[in-house]
């Protein structure tokens, strides 16, 4: 049931994501409700599926767009290997460590991104002003989004009776 | 329990190596299969949305919505009678055009395509999803134009979705002439502007496309129309792009460049042409 629900908000945030128009003034930054939903598994489930959350996110995120396959999911995993290390020092349940995780995954996801295709041959040509901008929009909108999944995602397994402590 | 966390470090490690070095037709497969599983769902979002947008507008409007239709039956009206008058000449000069294999050499055969979808899912590059791909006849590297002019060209193709790279990505180049003067340049894609009027409906303004490297001598004016040269083989010639905003001195003093503004209206599109091929290439 766990992977179901996983499955369900996988697609549904690449669909909610993929059609919220991006901020010019947020260097074109969109929700990221895809690392949201990796994070949330990677501070709540065990590191076998928070892993396997964290890659299908990614891969997802990088068949919408033009980034090499495996790209996003290798930022995605290296964070949520990170939170799971050090999950059991942080008040997992808060609000406010959802919202910081958020921001914090979003702009890592962002700077790992530009530097994996700076090594590649993809070149994405564009100024280092807008790559920090985009990062901080990232992070502003990870602030935002990733307690809003966290509730949803909460929520969605409590009401088919998975409570998030037997989900650890 | 240490072998255990080993092997899992080493299946993730060769897990990570096969997928970023995938060759490239798996890696597309795969594209292919995610994104043609999220079309339908874009599509059907997209078209509800609008469906929404449209009706929410009518309601609010209703008194405006009425005097616009009455008004547009009346000119409806004009329009038909006027095209009754205009019918024998537009087939003489259809047959004209024949006798002088004229459509042959001009006319563009396009495939007319919905948008599904704008920018990719990070918002990374400036693109479009289409509603079309490989079984309507698109591939890769195909022009996508509007009345207007220039919108981008095909990148990644599936069964039946299509994306689109948009003249305004800053990694977008394309060999243009200008209208008047003649010479030739390379324009860029300007990215977005954070300035100009952004909206509900338009986040973001393109911002000006820029040609380098310009000799200084020429004389190029603005408000100059800036057409595809049809060199670089995927944009035929005389395509509208945009028109001359301003014209400045590389800080060489050896060259100048021009900054150009689009004419296609990229924030706003809800349908395009993808052209396939040249009227007539295949007879």
């Amino acid at each position: 049931m766990t992977a179901a629900i996983m499955v369900f908000l996988l697609l549904v945030g690449a669909l909610i994501q993929g059609l919220i128009p991006a901020a010019a003034w947020l260097g074109l930054s969109k929700p990221p409700i895809l690392p949201a939903v990796a994070l949330y598994y990677a501070l709540v489930h065990p590191r076998g599926m928070a892993v396997t959350a964290a890659i299908l996110a990614g891969m997802i995120q990088d068949t919408m767009s033009l980034f090499p396959v495996g790209t996003s999911a290798l930022c995605l995993v290296v964070f949520a290997l990170f939170v799971v290390k050090t999950r059991e020092t942080m008040f997992r349940d808060s609000v406010l460590t959802m919202a910081v995780l958020g921001a914090a995954m979003a702009a890592f996801t962002t700077l790992g991104l530009y530097g994996m295709l700076s090594l590649n041959t993809l070149s994405v040509d564009m100024p280092l002003w807008w790559v920090a901008l985009k990062a901080g929009g990232n992070a502003l909108l990870g602030l935002v989004v990733a307690p809003l999944v966290w509730w949803v995602a909460d929520t969605l397994e409590r009401h088919v009776g998975l409570t998030t402590a037997e989900a650890r | 329990m240490r072998d255990k966390n080993f092997l899992f470090w080493v299946i993730l490690a060769t897990f990570f190596l096969v997928l970023l070095n995938l060759p490239p037709a798996v890696s597309s497969s795969l594209r292919e299969f995610f994104r043609e599983s999220m079309a339908t769902y874009q599509g059907g979002v997209t078209r509800l949305m609008s469906g929404v947008q449209k009706t929410s507008s009518a309601v609010g409007n209703i008194t405006e919505v009425i005097q616009e239709r009455d008004r547009l039956d009346r000119e409806a009206a004009v329009l038909r009678a006027r095209l009754r008058t205009l019918e024998p000449l537009a087939r003489e000069n259809q047959e004209l055009r024949t006798q002088l294999d004229y459509q042959k050499r001009v006319s563009l055969k396009t495939v007319a395509c919905e948008v599904i979808a704008r920018d990719d899912g990070y918002g990374w590059w400036q693109t479009l999803r289409l509603d079309k791909g490989r079984k309507h006849g698109l591939s890769g590297n195909m022009p996508v134009i509007t009345p207007d002019g220039v919108v981008g060209r095909t990148t990644e193709v599936s069964d039946q979705t299509c994306d689109v790279l948009l003249i305004s990505d800053r990694s977008f180049k394309v060999s243009v002439r200008f209208d008047q003067e003649g010479s030739f340049g390379i324009l860029h894609g300007g990215g977005v502007s954070l300035s100009g009027v952004h909206s509900t409906g338009v986040l973001c303004v393109p911002g000006l496309f820029r040609v380098d490297y310009l000799r200084k001598d020429l004389a190029i004016q603005s408000g100059e129309r800036v057409m595809t040269s049809g060199l670089g083989g995927i944009f035929p010639p005389g395509l509208m792009v945009g028109r001359v905003v301003r014209m400045t001195l590389d800080e060489t003093g050896l060259y100048q460049h021009g900054e150009v503004e689009p004419v296609a209206d990229l924030g706003r599109l809800r349908s395009v042409l993808v052209v396939t091929g040249k009227q007539g290439a295949d007879q």
